[in-house]
């Protein structure tokens, strides 16, 4: 027969277990649920945005090659809002019709993440890459003339690596390597080729 | 119940509560390092023997191929099916020069681009030349690798995405070489750098050649036997370049 006191000790420490395991479980929930409403609000853009005369390279497939264009737009403060603003005015060059190097309309930037000082992760969504035209030049125009845009507009940036739907993917469509980052230098020798 | 058994059914249940909440929280990352059936070993691949064992050779790579069709050049030609019949037709005009050479793929077959970067870093592969068509390309356009500065390794071991570091100078000079015989040739060539896969990832000399059907109707373009095509225009200029492709690593 188990004595009274050790009974009721064994009952408490059973009870407080359960009570933990309750307590851990809710709080991985209350995490989630804070998590999830962080990425969902929208960001607020307007707010710290001023009017700026920006330049942004354009890809002409007629005579593959690039060139620059100015255009006004609103530009945040914030280094990886802004290269997600320039970055979304050179695509909707190409997603608008008629455009010099027609992507997709489907096709958009979902987000940019500024990775320490000076690397920046760019997720595009599946059209982006499902839907590019195939093609050693096609492809070297659309990446060349983004990131171009970004090192004009962003100061600082030295990397740059695409993402699609978050996932690291091996080419654009075929040719361009998407699995590797983009050195800066790198990318300004190859827009040389294209002036 | 004896009280042995009651305390060890207790010991039991207080277990089972503790574990609950930490298999919760570790069930996200066991799914993380399930290999995604992308990263799984593709099928084999087998270039067409054509050289002895032991012989160095040019691997020529038709790219694309399979569910893998490529760049639509128009008028339903697929990318895939050109850069094979251009293979073909360089590959025997590199015999008839007394070059040896393979194919990567000599059929309409899906390989992966890490496969094909296995293929080419056999030891005996002097050589590896992808090859691409493209339109309203003027000439034939000649792409050497293009390494990203962090993608360098300064260590002893090459890294994946570095291979190409060792053979990175001979790359360029055989590439310009190339474009000099062709334009010897009256065929005009440039030579870009562009990040291309896989040639970041092959050991070897490498380089890729992209070519338009639409230059000279893909007839002329891909007809072995005539004298003076693409094919024998290319193939004439890597022969000459032999002696810059031929050294062992």
């Amino acid at each position: 027969m188990i004595p009274r006191h050790l009974q009721i000790t064994i009952a408490l420490l059973l009870l407080a277990v359960l009570l933990t395991g309750i307590i851990l479980i809710k709080l991985e929930q209350h995490e989630k649920a804070k998590t999830q409403a962080a990425e969902l609000a929208p960001v607020a853009l307007t707010a710290e945005s001023k009017p700026e005369h920006i330049r942004i390279l354009v890809a002409y497939d007629d005579d593959q090659a690039l060139r620059w264009r100015d255009t006004d737009s609103p530009m945040p403060q914030d280094r990886a809002l802004r290269a997600e603003e320039v970055l979304r005015a050179v695509l909707a060059q190409y997603t608008q019709l008629p455009s010099p190097h027609p992507l997709s309309r489907a096709a958009e930037i979902k987000e940019v993440f500024l990775v320490g000082d000076n690397t920046l992760l760019v997720n595009t969504n599946a059209a982006f890459a499902d839907n590019h035209p195939s093609g050693i030049t096609p492809e070297e125009l659309t990446i060349t003339s983004l990131i171009e845009t970004v090192s004009a507009n962003v100061p600082g940036i030295e990397r740059v690596k695409f993402l699609v739907e978050g996932k690291e993917r091996e080419t654009l469509a075929g040719h361009m390597d998407l699995a590797s980052f983009y050195d800066i230098k790198m990318v300004h020798d190859m827009a040389r080729e294209f002036e | 119940m004896r009280w042995t058994e009651k305390l060890k059914f207790a010991t039991a249940i207080a277990l089972l509560c503790c574990a609950i909440p930490v298999l919760r929280a570790h069930e996200q990352s066991w799914y993380q390092v399930r290999p995604s059936p992308a990263t799984s070993p593709p099928a084999t691949v087998s270039p067409s023997p054509a050289a002895p064992q032991n012989e160095l050779f040019v691997l020529l790579d038709p790219s694309h191929g399979g569910d893998d069709k490529g760049a639509v050049l128009g008028n339903h030609v697929l990318e895939k099916d050109v850069t094979l019949a251009f293979a073909r037709a360089v590959r025997k005009q590199l015999l008839d020069r007394g070059v040896a050479s393979r194919l990567l793929r000599d059929g309409d077959i899906t390989i992966s681009l890490q496969r094909r970067a296995e293929a080419a870093n056999d030891p005996h592969v002097a050589l590896y030349v992808a090859l691409h068509a493209g339109r309203r390309i003027p000439g034939m356009r000649l792409y050497t690798p293009v390494l990203s500065l962090t993608t360098r390794d300064p260590g002893s071991f090459l890294s994946w995405p570095a291979a190409q570091q060792v053979s990175l100078k001979r790359s360029e000079s055989i590439a310009q070489q190339v474009a000099k015989e062709l334009g010897k040739e009256n065929l005009s060539a440039s030579v870009l750098a562009a990040p291309l896969r896989p040639l970041s990832n092959i050991v070897a000399p490498a380089m890729a050649v992209e070519i338009s059907p639409e230059q000279g109707g893909s007839g002329a373009l891909l007809n072995s036997d005539s004298e003076r095509t693409p094919a024998s225009a290319l193939a004439a200029a890597i022969a000459v370049s032999r002696n810059q492709w031929s050294l062992r690593q």
